[in-house]
């Protein structure tokens, strides 16, 4: 505990500074007109054009900021994006989505004849009318599927099921089958169990390993999947919402026009659904809060500058000064995306402290800005595409708040008669070694535990909270959109995509069911030619046609009816009848194949949608029969292979950050001790607040890692201070302290009150990060320097050199 | 100033439009009246077993197929339909699904029917089990449509929610009472694709020792089911 014990010469805990000891405020060299934010700075004798410059600087901001503002609000200049895939890297994401519309339906509202499948799906037909080229079939439709299973039912099957086909086609075997199946129509329960003995007399349909899965989004009757109607759209179990896919070019807003347009009148509800929608609900999200976050923003700020600065004028000046810079920042920086705001509210808490008269860590000042504005450089070796604009994006911000605090809040303060920033009240800090070293070592290992203990949020999950309705139904009626990944088939032709499709189809299906729920692929109802011709070959050896002549013969003498199963005994004994790509594309499946192809740069390329499983894990490699491992792409599978690697590259980060901050302190300081104390106190805060997130149960993630960079900035600019307050020996100005804490708590409380939960989260570990840094500052740093200064001694100080002035 | 008989008359005429508005109309009387006869029998029942006679008209056979048997019902949940034939089958229906296996060791039985995997499935199930089961008379109804069909006979037609996947497999369940008794006599299923199972319910005898009932438990037991009395 850092003693508040009094020398003869220091102040006592909460009285001012004594004789012999000017307020820091005054103690302002003449040299420095930036280090005076009032007029206790000695008035200069540079003449008049020294007494015009602060109203010449003033004069300039001040039109500075109403070009800003008239820019941001006349012109509209304020762009907004929602930028839900900000922290995906380029690699992993996906072509834009093509939208869904969803249809649902209360059954309260519609009479008493009607059904609501038959209202959906005569308003499924409105729509098609509507928008018939850009409605596309999302699942495969049913007849049309049905009838190309039952037309190439052995084709399908694996090789490796040859040797049990050749017994279920033996006499013995029919006549069990048939025998089996007159046995069982006894049962009252027949009809309801799948049995299908039309169309599967033989049940050959058990022979195949998995081929359901390979239906993409079939789900046969009875089933708890959604089902394909007729025209390929998608009917949930419970039949109260269907699904239609478009592929479409034309914005948002014409799509929901046409859709409410066809569906005038009628007591369906329709929502259109996708990457669009959900850009379109980000950006509302966005200009919903941006007001209301600058203003409790500022006016916190406001609040808490006021117990350090007594002076009402000279605290809305400071306010002002990080308005305008913000503003202006934002009017010149890119599209503000979801994640950007609560860097905007951050770059206010953090920028504040540079008006504040604090102890300096070197003389000049510059230290506390260069590790605030270095604080994110590391985020450029990431991937994540919006921290990479943000590692230097940020220093812009730090910089241009320290231009403004430094070049215009001066003549402010001159011109409007504000008092400056003094700091009245201080004690002598007596760093406590043991305290020090416990509370650090306390500190990391809490926080190593806590690593392990924390869930990880990957750059998959949603940014936005889970409030649509239609995105919920979506997800539980039909499938999750967020667990889709893709593999990309290449060919010079459609045929010959759907054709290497065929293979990488079944490659795919190794991964259901342990990482997969399904795979949706064209690729899985056709053979290649190689592989054709070797089915073909062993189906010919197999004598299929005196197989169907015995079922023939048995399904006559044991009563049944023969043509109820003419199809099977017709396509079962049929090897001309193939499944190639070509008779795919060119037969009734051919709209639904198409939706899966794509032409780029004289290539056509075929997208096998996975389904994958919500559990976190690692995804095995999908190896080929010829040529390399398939690759996965998609913000689901990307969220997995960073999930591996993120704890390292964590690591690096901080250390990267640490590294630069702890050169910048002693580059100010040419002390190492002062250097690797402050690092300590920054690793100790950010640490720190990593332990106190397992209680809370914050994730950790791409989404955290600026939070964490900040914190340790914070923490090392709070220790450097302490540990030159120490050497120079002068009194620590805690309130000073506290304001610069509170400035960043302040910060992130505003982002609570949002209820948004990503800034929700920010803003309480920068609120935590904010108490553990001034903490870790006061009760850490000057310790571990202690510790270190016998070994690299305090360098030479000279009392009278360093003024307690703004900082950064 | 009106006159107390306009009043009384008045008074009465309102009594009656409201006890009427408020009075079951006649089809839902006759529905409860059904549900209260069939309530009173399957009350009492702990165990039945009950002779069947099974039809079934299909497009896939040239003739409806028809089977006797028997049927064991036993309290709460499991439900047997045997037949006698080895060329026929044996339906068990209980809590772990459905499953319905040829009396003839090598003939292949069916897919088993986990509860929850086939709606349709767990529906009937539930509404062949609910028919036989000591339940409320609101029980044996819920999760459907019910009503009473015109014509001769105490008959209840059960069909499933309007609009579910339920009716693109089972159309209705119509079930047959005894006017005397209330026991189950008929049980009609009726399939979306066409077909239809009647099934003639005789002999009832309820609440058996396990020893009558060897008859059946014992073959069972040979198919592999463990039927506990």
């Amino acid at each position: 505990m850092s003693d508040a014990r009094s020398d003869e010469d220091a102040p006592e805990v909460g009285e001012p500074p004594m004789h012999g000891s000017p307020p820091d405020g005054d103690a302002a060299g003449p040299e420095d007109p930036a280090a005076s934010a009032g007029p206790a700075g000695a008035p200069s004798g540079r003449g008049a054009w020294r007494r015009a410059l602060p109203p010449a600087i003033a004069g300039i901001w001040l039109v500075a900021c109403v070009v800003v503002a008239v820019s941001l609000s006349a012109f509209d200049n304020l762009a907004y994006t929602g930028g839900l895939d900000g922290l995906v890297p380029q690699m992993h994401r996906l072509a834009p989505g093509e939208p869904l519309v969803l249809l649902e339906v209360d059954p309260q509202q519609l009479g008493p004849s009607r059904s609501p499948e038959e209202a959906l799906l005569t308003a499924a037909d409105a729509i098609a009318n509507r928008m018939a080229s850009e409605r596309v079939p999302l699942a495969p439709p049913a007849a049309e599927l049905t009838s190309w299973f039952d037309a190439h039912a052995l084709y399908l099957l694996p090789r490796d099921a040859h040797g049990t086909l050749r017994t279920a086609l033996s006499e013995p075997a029919i006549q069990d089958s048939v025998d089996g199946i007159r046995a069982r129509l006894s049962s009252p329960m027949f009809g309801a169990t799948g049995e299908q003995p039309r169309r599967d007399p033989l049940a050959l349909a058990r022979l195949s390993d998995g081929a359901g899965s390979l239906v993409g989004q079939l789900a046969d009757d009875g089933s708890t999947g959604p089902r394909p109607t007729a025209t390929g759209d998608l009917l949930a179990h419970n039949g109260l919402s269907l699904l239609i896919q478009l592929q479409a070019t034309r914005a948002l807003p014409a799509l929901q026009k046409d859709v409410a347009d066809a569906l005038a009148g009628s007591p369906i509800d329709a929502t259109v659904i996708g990457a669009a929608a959900d850009e379109v609900t980000a950006i509302e999200t966005i200009s919903t809060h941006l007001g209301r976050l600058a203003v409790v923003t500022l006016a916190g700020l406001t609040l808490v500058l006021a117990v350090a600065v007594r002076s009402v004028r000279t605290v809305i000046a400071i306010v002002l000064c990080v308005a305008s810079a913000i503003a202006a920042f934002t009017l010149l920086g890119p599209d503000i995306a979801l994640l950007s705001v609560p860097m905007l509210v951050l770059l206010a808490g953090f920028g504040c402290e540079g008006a504040l008269h604090l102890q300096r860590i070197s003389e000049r000042g510059w230290p506390a800005a260069a590790i605030l504005g270095t604080a994110l450089l590391p985020l450029s070796l990431s991937p994540y595409p919006i921290w990479t604009e943000w590692s230097w994006q940020w220093l812009v911000g730090v910089m241009l708040i320290v231009a403004t605090l430094r070049g215009v809040l001066p003549s402010l303060v001159r011109l409007v008669g504000g008092m400056p920033t003094t700091n009245k009240r201080g004690f002598v800090l007596r760093p406590v070694r043991t305290l020090a070293v416990l509370l650090s070592v306390g500190a990391l290992a809490s926080g190593a535990w806590a690593v392990d203990q924390l869930s990880f949020r990957g750059f998959d999950q949603p940014l936005l909270n889970d409030t649509d309705p239609s995105a919920k139904v979506v997800r539980t009626q039909f499938f999750d959109r967020g667990r889709i990944v893709e593999a990309q088939t290449v060919g010079r032709t459609a045929e010959e995509a759907v054709t290497r499709a065929a293979g990488d189809a079944r490659a795919l299906a190794q991964l259901v069911p342990s990482f997969a729920t399904r795979i949706d692929s064209p690729g899985g109802f056709v053979l290649p030619a190689a592989e054709l011709d070797s089915r073909r070959e062993a189906l010919a050896s197999m004598n299929l046609d005196e197989s169907m002549d015995i079922l023939f013969e048995l399904l006559s003498t044991r009563g049944f009816r023969p043509d109820a199963f003419g199809e099977f005994l017709r396509s079962a004994s049929d090897l001309e009848n193939t499944p190639t790509p070509k008779a795919a594309l060119e037969g009734p499946l051919g709209p639904w194949i198409s939706r899966y192809l794509t032409e780029q740069d004289d290539v056509v390329v075929l997208r096998s949608l996975v389904h994958l499983r919500g559990e976190q894990g690692s995804i095995p490699e999908v190896e080929r029969d010829e040529g390399p491992a398939l690759q996965l792409q998609g913000p689901a599978i990307g969220a997995r292979l960073d999930r591996e690697t993120f704890g390292d590259w964590l690591g690096i980060y901080v250390a990267g950050q640490l590294w630069l901050g702890a050169v910048v302190v002693w580059l100010g300081t040419r002390s190492l001790a002062v250097s690797l104390g402050a690092t300590v106190s920054a690793l100790t805060a950010q640490t720190a607040v990593l332990a106190a997130m397992v209680p809370l149960r914050l994730p950790l993630g791409p989404e955290m890692i600026p939070v964490l960079l900040l914190v340790g900035a914070a923490g090392m600019v709070a220790g450097g201070r302490a540990c030159r307050a120490i050497e120079l020996r002068r009194p620590f100005f805690a309130t000073g302290l506290l304001v610069t804490g509170l400035c960043q708590v302040v910060a992130g409380l505003a982002l609570m009150s949002t209820g948004e939960l990503s800034w929700v989260r920010t803003g309480l570990m920068i609120a935590i990060g904010a108490v553990a840094a001034s903490g870790a500052g006061l009760f850490v740093a000057p310790g571990i320097a202690k510790l270190l200064w016998p070994k690299f001694g305090p360098p030479d100080t000279d009392p009278q050199s360093t003024a307690t002035e703004d900082a950064p | 100033m009106i006159d107390r008989r306009t009043f009384l008359l008045g008074a009465a005429g309102t009594a009656v439009a409201v006890t009427a508005a408020a009075a079951p109309t006649a089809g839902n009387r006759k529905l409860n009246n059904r549900l209260e006869l069939w309530h009173e029998y399957s009350s009492r029942t702990q165990n039945l077993l009950a002779r069947v006679s099974t039809t079934r008209e299909t497009s896939l056979l040239s003739e409806p197929l028809r089977t006797t048997g028997s049927m064991l019902f036993v309290s709460p949940g499991t439900l047997v339909f045997r037949d006698d034939s080895a060329d026929g089958s044996t339906t068990v229906t209980d809590a772990s699904g459905t499953r319905i296996v040829p009396n003839r060791d090598s003939l292949p039985p069916g897919p088993v029917t986990a509860p929850g995997t086939r709606p349709a499935a767990d529906w009937l199930a539930a509404r062949l089990v609910g028919i036989f089961a000591p339940i409320p008379a609101d029980k044996l109804i819920e999760g459907s449509r019910a009503n009473v069909p015109k014509g001769r006979g105490y008959r209840i037609d059960l069909l499933p929610p309007r609009g579910s996947a339920i009716r693109r497999v089972v159309r209705s369940v119509s079930i047959t009472l005894d006017p005397a008794v209330g026991a189950v006599t008929r049980i009609v299923v009726a399939e979306a694709q066409g077909d239809r199972v009647t099934l003639g319910l005789s002999d009832h005898r309820q609440n058996l020792d396990a020893s009558d009932l060897t008859s059946v438990t014992e073959p069972l037991a040979q198919l592999g089911f463990d039927i506990s009395i």
